[in-house]
C-alpha cells in the first residue's frame, strides 16, 4: 500500500495551509487556508484508517466529525467576516488592529 | 474538633498548668475584635460615639482576659495549645488554633495594655476626622489581626495573621488617603513587607515539607531531637524565615517603608509602628528560636548581623531628620535592630524584654508626639520648642518615655538595654557590643536633640498650643507608669520573673540568664546614655541650636548620606524599581511590539521569499485565480511584506506557530 | 428566539432554571457514587473527578447568566441565542470533563469554543468586538486544526481512539519518548495552550477579552481557561504520561515565561478588561506550573491536585474581579482604570468586593487566592527537583509583582481624587449582579478559611489516576 506518498500529499497540504494563513491577508483566504490543514488531517486519518485496516472504522468515523464541525466553523467564520466587512469595507485582516498590545 | 491535649509533652522545666477555662476560651481574645470590627462596620454611624465605644469595649475586655491570663501564668505558669483541624492537603494537616504559654500571653498583655490606651486616646485624638467610624474598625480589626498572629500554634496561622496586620497597616498607613503622598506610604509598605512575606511563605512550606508538619511546637520538638531530614534544609528555611521577619520587624535594608508609615495618623503609629506590629518579626524569631539556636546556628549570625546593622544605620539617621514622628521611627528601627540582634546573639529573654519594655516607652514616645502634634499642627520640630510651658504633663511623659529609651536607671530601658549589651559581651561578641554601646550613645543624643527642638527653647512655630484633653494625657500617664516600672520584672540578682515568664513553653529554651549585673555592661551602657543626653544637651541647649532651630553639627558629607537615608530609597527606584517597572516592563513591551514583530516580520519575509517564487509561478497563475476571486494587487511582492508589517492578526497568527516551532526543535533536539 | 422582544425575560429565566436544575443529577451522582462509571466502550466516564468539574462549570456558566441579564437587555442584542450558545459551550465543557477517548475530547473542546466565536463578537457594531472575534476565531481554528494533526498522528501509531488503549500501546511498543510522539505531544500542548492562554500562545487574549462583551469575556477568562485546563490535564496524564519528561521541561519554560509577561505586561496596562486579561495570562502560569513539575516528577496526583485546587478558587474570584470591573467601568464610562478616583465611595460594597477580589488574586490571607497560591508552592517546592525550586522562586518573584497592580486598582477606587464622580449619577448594582457577588465573595472567603473542604480533591485526583 502506498503510505508514505499520501503522508506526504497530507503534510504538504498542512504546510500549504500554514503559509496560507500566514501570508494571505484576505480573511476569507486565511479561512480557506485552515480548511486546507483540516482537510489534510482528514487525509491522515483516513490513510492511518485504511493502513491499520480498522475494523471499527474510527479514522473515518472520525472524517466524518472533522467535516462536520469544518463546516460549522466556516459558517461561523464567514459571519465573523461578513460582520467585520460591514463595519469596515475590508476584509483584509491585517488593518483590523484597533487593539493593541 | 478541638484538640485538648498537648501533642508533644512540654520540655521546660518549670512548673505549669493548663491553664483551665481561661486558656480553653482564650480563642475569644482572637474572635472578638473580628465580631466588633462587623458591629461596627454595621452599626457604628448611628451609635452615639460612632462605634468607639464598642471598640474600647472589646479591647477593654481583651485586656482584662489578658490581664487575667498573665495574672493566672505569673502565679502558676500556663502551657497548652488547642488546634481546630480545618482539613488537610496532601501530606500535612491544615490546623488553626490557639496557644497559651509564656511568649503568646506576655504578647497578648503587651497588645491589650497598648491597645486599650491607643483607643482611648484616639478617641479624642481623632474626633472630628474624616472616617472616624472606619479609623476604629480598622483598628479593632488590626488588634484582631495581630492577636491571630500571636496566638498562633501553627505556622499557617502565623501567616495568615502575618498577612493581615499588613493589610490593615496597608488601611491605616493610607487613612488620609486623600493625600497622595499618604496612599504612596500605604502601597510602599504594603509592597516592601509582601517582598518579605513571600519568602517567608516559602521559609513555611519548605519547614512543612520537611517535617511533616506545621504545628510550630511539634518542628520545634523535631529540631531539638536532631531529625535528618529537617537538618539539610535548616539554614535555607531560616533565613527565609528571617526576611519574613525582616519584612515587618523593618530590618535594613527593608526598613524603608517604616519611616514612610508615619503618615498614618499618630494613634497607628504608636500601636502599629511601635509597640506591636513591627515586633512581629521578633516575636517570629522568638517563637522559633529553638529551631534557630538547634538547627541553624549561622543563621543565628546572619540575624544578628542585619540586627547590628540596623540598630547603628537606623540610629544615626534618626539623629538629621526634623519630623518629630520619623526620628521616633527611625529610633523604632533602631532598637528593633537591638532586639533582632539579642535573638542572632542567642539572648532570647534579653530580646522579648526590651520587646516589652519598648513597647510602653515608645508607645508613650509616639502619643506624647501625637499630643504634640495635635497642638501644634505640624509635624516638624523647627516649628516646635518651648512646649514645656503650654504643656506640661506632656512635657513630663515625654521626658520619661526619652529617659527609658536613652537607658538611664531605673527606667526600663535601661534594664532590658542593659541585657542585651551584657548578653553581647558574654558571647564575645566585642565589635557588636561596642557597636550596640555606640547606638545607645546616639540614641540618648537624638533624643535628647528631639527634646530640645521641641520643647526646651522658644516656641518657634505659629498658633497657641495649648495641653490636649484629659483624654489624651491619661493614657501618657498611664504609660509613663510602665515605662518607668516595667523594667523592674527582670533584675538580675534581685527578681527575674520575666524570664521565667517567657521560658515557660512546650519547647525547652537553651540561653544564657545573667546571674548578677555584667558591670563591664552596665558601666559603658550608662557612660554611653548619659554621654549622649551630655553631648546633645550641650549641642542644642547651651549652644543654643534649639533656639534657632539650626544643627550646628551638621558636617555636611556625612549629613548629607544621612538625611538621604543613605540613598536607600534612590538605589531601589534606581537599580529595583525603575527597571522593573520601566525598563523591564517597557522592556516587555518593546519586545512585544519590536521584537516579536520584528521576528514575526523577519520570519514573514523570509517565507515570504519563498513563498514568492511558488506564489509567483504556481499560486499566481494557477490555484489563486481560481479561488482568490476578491483580492486585488496579490502580485506585489513588496506590498505583501509591508502589509505584513502593520498587520497584527497575522502576527498574532506568527507568533503562536513560531511558538510551536521553537517548541518542537527544543524538544525534538535539544532536550 | 421565538419569543417576542418584550418577554425574552422567559429565556434567561428558563436558562438559568435549567443551569440550576442540571446540578440535581450530580448531586444525586455524587451521592451514590461508589467507582467510575464508563460508558461507550471506555469513551466516557463519570468519576469523582469530573462530577466536580462539572459543578464548576455549571456553577459558572449561572453566574455568567447573572452577570448577564442586565447586560443583554440593555442593548439591541440576540438575547435568546445569547443563552443558546452558552448553553452550547457548557454542554463542550462538561463533555471535554468525561471524556476519555480523542474523538469525544476534541468534539467537547470544539462545541465549548466553537460558541464562544461569535459570543465573543456579540457586540455586532462595534468594532473592537469584531476585531477580537476575528482574532479569536482565526487562532482558534488554527489551534483545533493543529490538535486534530497531533490526534491524528497518535491514531496512526496505536490505531486507537481511547485513551487507555492508546497509552498502553505507547508504552508497549516503547514508544512514549519517540518523535512522532513528541510532535503529536507538542502540537496538542500547542493547540491547549491557545485555550488557556499562555505564552507564546496568548496574543488573542487581551484583544479579545478587551472587545467581547464583558460577561462574555468574564465566561471566557474563567469557563473557557478550566475546559482547556481540564483537556490539557486529562490527555497528557492519560495519554503521554510515559514522555513526561519531555512535555514537563516544556511546560515549566512556558510557565515562567506565562507568569513573567503576563505580569509585566499586566504592569503597563491602564484598561482594566486588558490589565484583567494579562493577569489572567499570568495565573494560567501559576495553575500550569505543578502539572509542568509532574511531568518532570511523575507524581501527576499531586500535580492534578495543586492545578485543580488553584482552578478552581481562581475561577470565582476573577468572576468576582469582572463583576467588578463591569460595575465601575459602567458608572465611570471609561475604560482607564486611573480615571476611577474614589468611585467607590459612590458604592462602599461594590469597592469592598473588587477590594477582595483583587487582594484574593494577589494572595493574600485569608483570602481564597492565598490558599491556591499556598498549594502551588508547596507542590513546586515539595517535588524535590531543583527545576521545580526554581519555578517557585519565578513565581514568589511574580506574586510580588502582581501585587502592584492587583493593589493598585483598589488603591485607586478608595484613595485616589474623584475625578469622574458625578453626584447625580446613579451607581448601577442591579440585583443579579449583587447575587454574584455575594456568591463568589463568599465562595472566596469559605476557600481561604477553611481550606479543608478542598482536602477531598486529593482524593478525588487519586480516584482520577487511579483508573
Amino acid at each position: 500500500m502506498i503510505v508514505q506518498p499520501v503522508l506526504v500529499v497530507a503534510a504538504a497540504l498542512f504546510s500549504l495551509g500554514i503559509y496560507g494563513i500566514l501570508v494571505r491577508r484576505n480573511a476569507v483566504m486565511v479561512l480557506l487556508s485552515i480548511e486546507l490543514i483540516l482537510n489534510s488531517v482528514n487525509i491522515n486519518f483516513i490513510m492511518f484508517d485504511t493502513m491499520l485496516a480498522d475494523v471499527l472504522m474510527q479514522g473515518q468515523i472520525f472524517t466524518i466529525f472533522i467535516i462536520t464541525i469544518a463546516a460549522a466553523e466556516v459558517g461561523i467564520g464567514l459571519a465573523i467576516v461578513l460582520m467585520l466587512f460591514r463595519n469596515r469595507q475590508t476584509a483584509n485582516i491585517n488593518e483590523f488592529d484597533l487593539m493593541k498590545w | 474538633m478541638v484538640n485538648f491535649k498537648p501533642t508533644v509533652f512540654a520540655e521546660g522545666e518549670l512548673v505549669y498548668t493548663d491553664g483551665g477555662i481561661l486558656a480553653e476560651y482564650a480563642w475569644l481574645l482572637v474572635v472578638l475584635p473580628f465580631v466588633a470590627a462587623l458591629v461596627i462596620t454595621f452599626t457604628g454611624k448611628y451609635l452615639p460615639l460612632k462605634g468607639a465605644e464598642v471598640a474600647l469595649t472589646t479591647i477593654g475586655v481583651i485586656f482584662l482576659y489578658s490581664a487575667a491570663l498573665m495574672y493566672l501564668h505569673i502565679t502558676g505558669g500556663v502551657v497548652n495549645e488547642f488546634f481546630i483541624n480545618v482539613g488537610s492537603i496532601g501530606v500535612f494537616d491544615i490546623e488553626f488554633g490557639w496557644v497559651v504559654d509564656g511568649l503568646s500571653i506576655m504578647m497578648y498583655f503587651v497588645v491589650g495594655t497598648v491597645a486599650l490606651l491607643v483607643f482611648i486616646y484616639a478617641t479624642n485624638y481623632m474626633e472630628g476626622e474624616i472616617r472616624y467610624t472606619f479609623f476604629f474598625t480598622s483598628l479593632t480589626l488590626f488588634a484582631g489581626s495581630m492577636l491571630v498572629l500571636v496566638s498562633s500554634p501553627t505556622l499557617i496561622q502565623i501567616l495568615i495573621g502575618w498577612e493581615l496586620v499588613g493589610v490593615c497597616s496597608y488601611l491605616l498607613i493610607g487613612h488620609y488617603w486623600e493625600k497622595k503622598d499618604n496612599s504612596s506610604a500605604a502601597m510602599k509598605a504594603f509592597i516592601t513587607n509582601k517582598i518579605a512575606d513571600v519568602g517567608l511563605m516559602i521559609g513555611i512550606i519548605i519547614l512543612a515539607l520537611n517535617t511533616g508538619t506545621l504545628r510550630i511546637s511539634e518542628i520545634l520538638y523535631q529540631s531539638t531531637h536532631n531529625y535528618e531530614k529537617l537538618s539539610t534544609v535548616a539554614f535555607v528555611a531560616a533565613i527565609l524565615l528571617f526576611i519574613g521577619a525582616m519584612g515587618k520587624s523593618a530590618q535594613f535594608p527593608l526598613h524603608v517603608w517604616l519611616p514612610d508609615a508615619m503618615a498614618g495618623p499618630t494613634p497607628v503609629s504608636a500601636l502599629m509602628h511601635a509597640a506591636t506590629m513591627v515586633t512581629a518579626g521578633v516575636y517570629l524569631l522568638a517563637r522559633m528560636f529553638p529551631f534557630y539556636k538547634a538547627m541553624a546556628p549561622e543563621a543565628l549570625d546572619v540575624v544578628m548581623l542585619f540586627g547590628v546593622i540596623t540598630l547603628l544605620a537606623a540610629g544615626l539617621i534618626a539623629v538629621v531628620q526634623d519630623d518629630l514622628k520619623k526620628v521616633l521611627a527611625y529610633s523604632t528601627v533602631s532598637q528593633l535592630g537591638y532586639m533582632v540582634a539579642a535573638i542572632g546573639s542567642g539572648a532570647y529573654t534579653a530580646a522579648l524584654f526590651h520587646l516589652w519594655t519598648h513597647a510602653f516607652f515608645k508607645a508613650l514616645l509616639f502619643l506624647g508626639a501625637g499630643s504634640v502634634i495635635h497642638a501644634v499642627h505640624s509635624n516638624s520640630m523647627l516649628e516646635m520648642g518651648g512646649l514645656r510651658k503650654v504643656m506640661p504633663k506632656t512635657f513630663a511623659t515625654f521626658i520619661i518615655g526619652t529617659v527609658a529609651l536613652a537607658g538611664l536607671p531605673p527606667f526600663a530601658g535601661f534594664f532590658s538595654k542593659d541585657e542585651i549589651l551584657a548578653s553581647f559581651n558574654h558571647e564575645g561578641e566585642t565589635t557588636f557590643f561596642f557597636i550596640a554601646v555606640l547606638g545607645a550613645f546616639i540614641t540618648a543624643f537624638y533624643m535628647t536633640r528631639a527634646v530640645s527642638l521641641t520643647f526646651l527653647g522658644e516656641y518657634r512655630g505659629h498658633g497657641h498650643p495649648h495641653e490636649s484633653h484629659n483624654l489624651m494625657t491619661t493614657p501618657l500617664l498611664t504609660l509613663s507608669v510602665f515605662a518607668i516600672a516595667s523594667g523592674w520584672v527582670n533584675i538580675p540578682g534581685v527578681y527575674t520573673g520575666f524570664t521565667d515568664w517567657v521560658t515557660t513553653r512546650k519547647n525547652k529554651i537553651v540561653e544564657y540568664h545573667p546571674e548578677s549585673f555584667d558591670l563591664f555592661a552596665l558601666s559603658s551602657g550608662l557612660l554611653a546614655g548619659l554621654l549622649g543626653i551630655g553631648l546633645g544637651y550641650y549641642f542644642y541647649q547651651l549652644q543654643g541650636s534649639a533656639e534657632t532651630g539650626d544643627d550646628k553639627i551638621k558636617i555636611q558629607p556625612i549629613w548629607s548620606v544621612l538625611e538621604n537615608k543613605y540613598y536607600l530609597d534612590h538605589f531601589y527606584f534606581k537599580f529595583v524599581i525603575d527597571p522593573v517597572k520601566i525598563n523591564i516592563s517597557k522592556a516587555v513591551d518593546k519586545f512585544n511590539t519590536n521584537v516579536i514583530d520584528r521576528f514575526v516580520n523577519g520570519f514573514g519575509q523570509v517565507a515570504s521569499l519563498m513563498g514568492g517564487v511558488v506564489y509567483n509561478n504556481f499560486d499566481q497563475n494557477g490555484i489563486d485565480k481560481l479561488l482568490n476571486m476578491s483580492s486585488t494587487g496579490t502580485d506585489n511582492f513588496g506590498g505583501k511584506v509591508k502589509l505584513l508589517q502593520t498587520g497584527k492578526t497575522q502576527q498574532y497568527l506568527m507568533l503562536f506557530l513560531g511558538g510551536v516551532v521553537t517548541i518542537s526543535l527544543l524538544i525534538l533536539f535539544i532536550i | 428566539m421565538i419569543l417576542p422582544r418584550k418577554s425574552k425575560y422567559y429565556v434567561a429565566a428558563f436558562a438559568l432554571l435549567g443551569t440550576l436544575f442540571s446540578l440535581a443529577p450530580l448531586v444525586i451522582q455524587w451521592a451514590n457514587y461508589t467507582s467510575p462509571i464508563y460508558a461507550f466502550e471506555n469513551s466516557f466516564v463519570v468519576d469523582k473527578f469530573s462530577i466536580i468539574l462539572k459543578g464548576l462549570f455549571i456553577l459558572i456558566t449561572y453566574l455568567t447568566f447573572l452577570l448577564s441579564i442586565n447586560f443583554i437587555e440593555s442593548d439591541k442584542y440576540y438575547q435568546g441565542e445569547y443563552y443558546y450558545l452558552l448553553l452550547s459551550s457548557l454542554l463542550g465543557a462538561l463533555i471535554v470533563s468525561s471524556s476519555r477517548d480523542l474523538l469525544t475530547i476534541f468534539i467537547g473542546i470544539e462545541l465549548a469554543s466553537t460558541p464562544m466565536f461569535l459570543l465573543s463578537g456579540w457586540k455586532k457594531g462595534d468594532r473592537k468586538s469584531n476585531e477580537g472575534a476575528i482574532k479569536f476565531f482565526l487562532l482558534g481554528v488554527l489551534s483545533a486544526s493543529l490538535i486534530l494533526y497531533g490526534f491524528s498522528l497518535l491514531y496512526g501509531l496505536s490505531g486507537k481512539l481511547v485513551f487507555s488503549e492508546i497509552s498502553s500501546h505507547l508504552l508497549s511498543a516503547s514508544l512514549a519518548n519517540s518523535p512522532v510522539v513528541l510532535l503529536s505531544a507538542i502540537l496538542v500542548i500547542s493547540g491547549i495552550g491557545f485555550k488557556i492562554s499562555v505564552v507564546p500562545f496568548h496574543s488573542w487574549a487581551p484583544d479579545t477579552y478587551e472587545g467581547a462583551p464583558l460577561p462574555v469575556t468574564a465566561y471566557l477568562s474563567v469557563s473557557s481557561k478550566a475546559t482547556g485546563f481540564v483537556a490539557l490535564i486529562i490527555l497528557l496524564t492519560k495519554v503521554f504520561a510515559g514522555s513526561g519528561s519531555s512535555w514537563g521541561i516544556i511546560l515549566v519554560i512556558i510557565s515562567g515565561l506565562t507568569m513573567t509577561l503576563g505580569n509585566l505586561v499586566a504592569l503597563q496596562q491602564n484598561n482594566p478588561v486588558r490589565l484583567l486579561a494579562y493577569s489572567s495570562i499570568s495565573q494560567a502560569g501559576f495553575i500550569l506550573a505543578p502539572i509542568a513539575i509532574s511531568g518532570i516528577t511523575g507524581d501527576y496526583q499531586d500535580g492534578i491536585f495543586a492545578s485543580v485546587t488553584y482552578l478552581i478558587i481562581y475561577a470565582f474570584m476573577n468572576l468576582g474581579a469582572f463583576l467588578s470591573v463591569h460595575l465601575f467601568s459602567n458608572y465611570a464610562g471609561s475604560t482607564n482604570f486611573y480615571e476611577w478616583g474614589g468611585v467607590a465611595r459612590k458604592s462602599p460594597l461594590a469597592g469592598v468586593l473588587t477590594t477582595v477580589f483583587f487582594f484574593s488574586l494577589a494572595g493574600i490571607p485569608p483570602l481564597g487566592g492565598w490558599f491556591a497560591k499556598f498549594v502551588v508552592f508547596r507542590s513546586l517546592l515539595g517535588s524535590a527537583n531543583s527545576i521545580g525550586i526554581a519555578l517557585g522562586v519565578v513565581g514568589a518573584i511574580n506574586a510580588v509583582i502582581a501585587l502592584v497592580y492587583y493593589a493598585r486598582i483598589s488603591k485607586v477606587i478608595w484613595m485616589d481624587e474623584p475625578k469622574s464622580i458625578n453626584e447625580e449619577k446613579i451607581f448601577q448594582f442591579e440585583n443579579p449582579l449583587k447575587v454574584v457577588g455575594v456568591f463568589t465573595v463568599l465562595i472566596t472567603f469559605v476557600s481561604g478559611i477553611f481550606p479543608g473542604i478542598f482536602s477531598y480533591l486529593g482524593e478525588v485526583s487519586s480516584i482520577f489516576f487511579g483508573n
